[in-house]
């Protein structure tokens, strides 16, 4: 199918900040993405990855250009798309004080989940994130692993086609880092499109189909591992990010 | 283990980041400065203009049967002129109506005296009605109260004249009255009655904050465990920020009760030109010290209090729900002493806080009872050791001084240091 | 704003159960004082009137002296049996007769309550001219007449005067003076009755022009007066320090912890977030409204409080629901103004530093009910929440204006519709989304930090006006004054401010050249101004009325004739016209503008300016002139046509002085042209204005920045 279920068309944001004037933080990015692919946004803090997925999310409105998640436009039926999209970033936090359970019902049934079904759904979200033995115990008592994965339940409570994760193994060990890799890779393969941003580079070469090298709120390269490899002759996508960049300096 | 150089080096680190602190600053420094004086003039403008207002207001009458024999008072009433005499025919029904709606104030209705008072030619007896509920009306009845009873007292003093009673013996005598307090007495009089309610509250408002911000407020901020991997010990550490809450009440109550003693005389001084006194709002310098003195165990009771329960607080929102209590612990005994002419007396001297708030009032107007301010001292220090002590023994459980202890101050004091639960509680990981 | 039920009512669910989760919160910040705070005023009012009970029972020791001692302890021996007479009722005057060798001392020392001096009328005559002299000599002849004058006790020859000395300032001497004066009067009234008697009066002389009362009101109506002035005022207090404690939690707790976010991200619309938040708010503001009157009515039921008769009949069942339908639009306009302040937070300390204000400034229209002769048929009903104060106090005492009744709940409403849409808006504006780390002002500091920080300086200068605006001011040179407070004080803050924002005083002060026309329209525009400010006040003085007091503030100048003219145009008109607008007009606005949009800049200006003058009546006329002068600033784009237009308004007030013209007399006429001819002036100013730097216009861009 060669409909995209994301399309972003010169999207520009410009903030206006008291001291340092006019900022554009997104200044024409473009990109699509298809279904059951991991498309991922890399670039260094301040690049503007973050500025361009909450513009996405219609948390942000873009001061140029249009973007589109499901053929609904982001300005014009922001509801519409927010309703097919499961958001996930290191900051948008859990409820402390409700349990687990009652915090993937809450998004379920906000997210406009039907309510007859929603008592299996939420059965079978716990059983597949394994949250069964604390499902009854309040968020602020979780530990972080366990915390991650009620978070990672609650952004597909209501089975969204399109997924956005921003910098999402910030902050966790190791072992949480691997199992939310491991989770999002499972998206994939349900036919799910994922847009994923990062600034750590083996995150990127693992699990990304295409990548996106942002800087200063453009995108510079776009492709897949192997056709940016042969485009700037490195190997290691540090080396492929740094030539980038480079070369967007130098222009 | 206090060992004193760490102490003021923390100390001083403290106040540094305190002075930087916003909200700290506007607490501590700009609101015991211009808000209690701020308050202050807005009550006396607002009293004043309320007062005018009603001063301002013509009674709006109609009066009725006035015998001819005293049309004098018809006439005074007439010249008054904040008296309006509306010259319309209208019944009692009418009358009633038109009070009621507030379009009249007051009706006076003039009658023939009753059955022993014909006895004297050109008596009469006047009914006035009016609606109590109404301020216009209220103040009309009130007016005309006075009118008629100064008629009164003046035909009254004529006809003993007639008699041949001497106009001395009518009088008997003057009265005259004379205050003899020097304006710096009524000035401190006035000062004592105010002060030292805002003084209280402004060192527990000084310290509420910073209190609050230096225990949970670092843990919020994740500082506390780089403070607690420090060199300093454990004991340094809680004493300086016990120094450093217990030194912004001081201070937060200081400026309060100088900006107040400044700013009584140019608030007040619009209500005193209409009597013409002059009065003089100046504190004595051994008032200062006392107040200083006051200052300095108020603040160390109510920093050591805030202290003990906040430190059981991990956020800063929680930190404040938890000190609520406290605080209004502090403020009650104000409220027991805060009446006109309460001395220090030898049982004020045992209450907290509230002795201590006497005793600044006793020095503002001159009088140091000094055996009861030694009372005083005495108990205000027995508080501030026995928070230290039990401060120090909560700290002895490590849990709460890292931070992870779960439970509440009541808890711990149950189960811990009163040793009613026999297992060690749970703690958090 | 689009908002579907089901979903508002899925969040308000969830928000709800999280909110009655956090017991320590709820209680110890809401329920705790509620409770406690009844029980505070109750047992602080017992221990008073233990107190008053005491001093009742007192016995005062009084000492006489004086030549007519003699006869005065006659008097007072007299007196003391007449009282014992009458048995010993619980109030009745006791006090014993001392004597001491000097009385005045042992007066101040406190061994006495109260020293009557008893002088021959000659001698109370000597001195009272005597005192007259001393006061005359001291202060210029501003002496109000005041009402006591007249009631003052005559002075006859043969009668002796007695003089009750204390001291003011000791409650006991206090009481004692007022005790005795009472006592004194009724012995008096008591003698008078028997030499008209002895002498063959035909009747008693209490039945001689008897005045009796009827009132109107029931008593439960007059009780009915002081809790309606009340009951608004405890209620918004309430309302306003509980609810503050959910809304900040909900809204700038929630951009806090990030949980906000989350919520933005979900297909909830940002109407719907407000709608469920509001409707937390509403429910804990009427949950307090609900806790404080079952906790009165226990009070009162119970006899706990002690109230006057009528109270009970005051609050009867259908009225009490009346009150309480009324309430629900200020529950609902406090809970959305809360909510919008915590909107406009980006962190829990911010949100509760911006409560502070938003507390004061929401008290004061629940003092309205306060005004004596304010009806709820006049422009008050326009104003939210003091309309319904003052329709409360109406309806508790029998007033049942049912249109007016219904009109103060519409526009109470309305108003609470209006600060939900507001902070529906706030969850649009990007910025206050989301907690960002720091304030990117705070590090750089400079030009843009004056704008958040002016208002802080000028409240701490304010108060500094106040302490010396007064101390040693009797007497003081009025050329002392002005040098002190404008040059010192004004110039000083002026230089400082500049001087810590590192601002270019240019930039700051706006020290530019006009455009010629300009002049023109300044110096028709101040006399025009000043004309027709009198007039719009007197226009106003028809619908809302207006204290005379104020009129005549207008053009008043309080100074005194002991110095030469040309010296008092120097102090009173030129130094502030420079001074005043560096520092108002330069400063202030030049902060102001970076913050808020040019008429609100100019509103803000004006009011500031005007509170620097602190007498409330002189408050209006000062503030007018503030935000005309703003106004002629920012569109000059210079500071000096405002100078000379201020020293032309004082030069005006001080000549109207000097000639005793009153502007509040003259023909309507006089201001009709006025008017025209300041908006004539206004229209040479708009047409030849000047930008003035770094306004703020509607979509954040700013003009002066496209000429760099």
């Amino acid at each position: 199918m060669s409909q995209s279920t994301v399309a972003v068309s010169e999207l520009v944001k410009v903030f206006y900040d008291e001291a340092r004037g006019e900022v554009r933080a997104v200044d024409g990015i473009s990109f699509e993405c298809q279904p059951g692919e991991i498309f991922g946004l890399l670039g260094a803090n301040g690049a503007g990855k973050t500025t361009t997925l909450r513009m996405l999310a219609t948390i942000l409105q873009p001061t140029a250009g249009t973007a589109s998640i499901m053929g609904h436009e982001v300005c014009a039926e922001p509801e519409e798309v927010r309703r097919s999209l499961g958001f996930y970033s290191a900051s948008t936090a859990l409820y402390p004080r409700l349990s687990a359970r009652e915090t993937l019902e809450f998004f379920a049934r906000i997210n406009g989940y039907p309510e007859n079904r929603l008592a299996a759904r939420v059965a079978s979200v716990i059983e597949r994130f394994g949250i069964g033995e604390y499902v009854q115990a309040r968020v602020e008592k979780l530990s972080q692993g366990m915390k991650q994965k009620v978070s990672i339940a609650r952004t597909v409570m209501h089975d969204p086609p399109v997924l956005i994760f921003d910098e999402p193994t910030v902050g966790l060990d190791v072992l949480n880092a691997i199992d939310m890799q491991k989770v999002i890779g499972e998206f994939r393969e349900e036919g799910k499109t994922i847009v994923f941003s990062t600034h750590i580079m083996s995150e990127a070469e693992k699990l990304c189909d295409r990548i996106a090298i942002v800087h200063r709120g453009r995108i510079h390269a776009t492709g897949t591992l192997a056709s940016l490899r042969e485009a700037t002759g490195c190997h290691y996508l540090e080396d492929i990010f740094v030539h980038y960049v480079r070369q967007a300096e130098a222009a | 283990m206090v060992r004193w150089r760490e102490v003021r080096i923390l100390y001083l680190r403290e106040l540094r980041a305190a002075l930087r602190e916003k909200m700290i600053v506007t607490n501590s420094i700009i609101l015991p400065i211009v808000l209690y004086p701020f308050i202050l003039w807005a009550m006396f403008t607002g009293i004043m203009f309320v007062q005018g207002q009603t001063e301002g207001f013509v009674s709006r009458i109609v009066i009725q049967g006035l015998p001819p024999a005293h049309a004098m008072l018809g006439r005074q009433i007439g010249r008054d002129d904040r008296i309006e005499v509306r010259k319309t025919a209208l019944t009692q029904a009418e009358a009633e109506r038109q009070i009621r709606d507030g379009d009249l104030d007051a009706l006076v209705v003039f009658t023939a005296a009753p059955d022993q008072g014909q006895a004297l030619p050109d008596n009469f007896a006047v009914t006035i009605t009016s609606d109590a509920a109404k301020e216009r009306s209220a103040g009309a009845r009130d007016r005309l109260k006075g009118v008629i009873a100064r008629h009164r007292e003046a035909w009254l003093k004529r006809e003993s004249g007639r008699l041949g009673v001497a106009p001395a013996a009518w009088q008997g005598f003057t009265i005259q009255e004379r205050n003899i307090a020097s304006s710096q007495q009524m000035g401190s009089f006035l000062m004592s009655l105010m002060l030292p309610l805002f003084f209280v509250i402004m060192v527990a408002m000084g310290c509420f904050y910073p209190a609050v911000d230096s225990t949970a407020g670092e843990r919020e901020r994740n500082t506390w465990e780089t403070l607690m991997s420090l060199a300093a010990s454990r004991g340094s550490i809680v004493t300086a920020k016990y120094l450093y809450v217990a030194t912004m009440g001081c201070v937060a109550g200081l400026l309060n009760m100088a900006a107040m003693a400044l700013s009584m005389k140019p608030i007040l001084s619009p209500i005193l030109a209409k009597t013409g006194e002059t009065l003089d709002f100046s504190i004595s310098p051994w008032a200062m010290l006392v107040g200083v003195l006051g200052a300095v165990l108020l603040a160390g009771f109510v920093a050591a209090g805030m202290m003990i329960f906040a430190s059981f607080a991990r956020t800063f929102k929680d930190g404040q729900s938890m000190i609520t209590p406290f605080y209004m612990i502090v403020l009650m005994p104000i409220l027991l002493v805060n009446g006109q002419g309460v001395k220090l007396s030898w049982a004020m001297a045992f209450i907290p806080v509230g002795n201590i708030a006497l005793m600044v009032r006793e020095a503002l107007t001159g009088s140091f009872p000094w055996p009861q301010m030694a009372v005083t001292v005495v108990i205000s220090l027995v508080l501030i050791l026995a928070s230290l002590r039990l401060a120090t023994a909560i700290l002895r459980f490590e849990d709460v001084v890292v931070g992870s202890y779960g439970g509440s101050l009541q808890r711990l004091v149950r189960d811990r240091l009163l040793g009613r639960s026999p297992k060690s509680t749970e703690v958090r990981t | 704003m689009n908002a579907r039920w089901p979903v508002v009512r899925t969040l308000f669910t969830y928000e709800l159960r999280q909110t009655l989760r956090d017991r320590r919160t709820l209680f110890m910040s809401i329920v705790l004082p509620l409770l406690v705070m009844p029980i505070m005023l109750f047992g602080s009012r017992k221990v008073e009137q233990v107190r008053e009970r005491k001093l009742e029972e007192t016995t005062f020791s009084v000492a006489v002296t004086g030549s007519q001692a003699g006869p005065a302890r006659a008097v007072l021996e007299g007196m003391r049996a007449r009282l014992a007479r009458q048995g010993s009722k619980p109030d009745h005057l006791r006090f014993e007769l001392v004597t001491k060798d000097d009385p005045l001392k042992a007066l101040n020392a406190g061994e006495v309550n109260l020293v009557i001096e008893a002088v021959s009328a000659a001698e109370a005559r000597q001195r009272a001219e005597r005192e007259e002299r001393e006061a005359r000599s001291k202060r210029s002849d501003r002496r109000e007449e005041g009402a006591d004058r007249a009631e003052a006790d005559p002075v006859e020859d043969g009668a002796p005067v007695l003089v009750l000395v204390s001291r003011e300032d000791q409650v006991r001497s206090q009481r004692a003076a007022g005790r005795m004066i009472e006592a004194l009067r009724e012995t008096r009234r008591l003698s008078r009755g028997d030499l008209l008697a002895g002498h063959g009066f035909p009747v008693a002389m209490d039945k001689v022009a008897v005045i009796s009362e009827t009132s109107l009101a029931s008593a439960g109506q007059v009780a009915g007066l002081t809790l309606g002035r009340l009951l608004t005022l405890l209620l918004l207090l309430f309302i306003l320090s509980g609810g503050s404690v959910v809304a900040t939690d909900t809204l700038a707790g929630e951009k806090e912890r990030g949980t906000l976010e989350t919520l933005l991200t979900t297909a909830v619309a940002r109407g719907e977030i407000v709608a469920a938040k509001f409707l937390l708010i509403l429910s804990v503001a009427i949950a307090i409204t609900v806790i404080q009157a079952v906790n009165l009515l226990l009070y009162v039921g119970f006899k706990i409080i002690p109230t006057s008769e009528g109270f009970s009949a005051a609050v009867t069942p259908p009225i009490a629901a009346l009150v309480l339908l009324l309430f629900l639009p200020v529950a609902a306009l406090c809970s959305g103004v809360l909510l919008l302040v915590s909107g406009r937070a980006k962190t829990y300390k911010e949100a509760q530093m911006l409560f502070f204000p938003v507390f004061l400034l929401g008290m004061v229209p629940a003092v309205a009910p306060f005004l004596p002769g304010l009806r709820l048929r006049s422009a008050i009903v326009a104003v939210p929440v003091a309309n319904i104060a003052v329709a409360v106090k109406e309806v508790l005492t029998g007033i049942f204006d049912w249109p007016m009744l219904a009109v103060a709940f519409l526009v109470t409403a309305g108003a609470a519709a209006w600060a939900l849409l507001l902070a529906a808006r706030t969850l649009s504006t990007e910025r206050l989304i989301t907690a960002s780390d720091a304030d990117a002002t705070q590090h750089f500091g400079g030009p843009t930090l004056l704008g958040r920080q002016v208002l802080t300086w000028f409240a701490v200068i304010w108060a500094l006006v106040l302490v010396t605006s007064t101390h040693g001011a009797e007497g003081a040179d009025i050329r002392l004054q002005v040098l002190l407070n404008l040059v010192l004080i004004f110039g000083g803050a002026t230089a400082l401010i500049i001087r810590h924002y590192r601002l270019d005083p240019r930039e700051a002060l706006a020290l530019r050249a006009p455009h010629p026309a300009a002049w023109v329209a300044t110096v028709l525009g101040a006399p025009a101004a000043l004309l027709s400010g009198v007039g719009l006040f007197l226009a106003a003085n028809h619908v809302v009325p207006v204290p005379t007091k104020l009129l005549e503030s207008f053009g008043e100048s309080l100074m005194p004739d002991t110095i030469p003219f040309w010296q008092m145009v120097i102090f009173l008109c030129v130094m502030p016209g420079v001074f005043e607008e560096m520092t108002f007009r330069g400063v202030l606005l030049h902060g102001l503008s970076r913050r808020f949009r040019p008429v609100a800049a100019a509103l803000a200006v004006g009011a500031v300016f005007g509170l620097f003058h602190f007498s409330l009546f002189r408050l209006v006329p000062t503030g007018y002139l503030g935000v005309v002068l703003a106004a002629v600033t920012m569109l000059t784009g210079s500071i000096f046509p405002a100078m000379l237009w201020h020293a032309i308004n004082n030069l005006l007030g001080l000549g109207a002085a000097k000639l005793n013209v009153s502007l509040a007399d003259l023909p309507w006429t006089y201001y009709a042209t006025s008017a025209l001819v300041l908006a004539l002036c206004f229209y040479i100013l708009w047409r030849t204005r000047r930008p003035y730097p770094g306004l703020r216009t509607g979509t954040g861009r700013r003009p002066g920045q496209e000429g760099r």
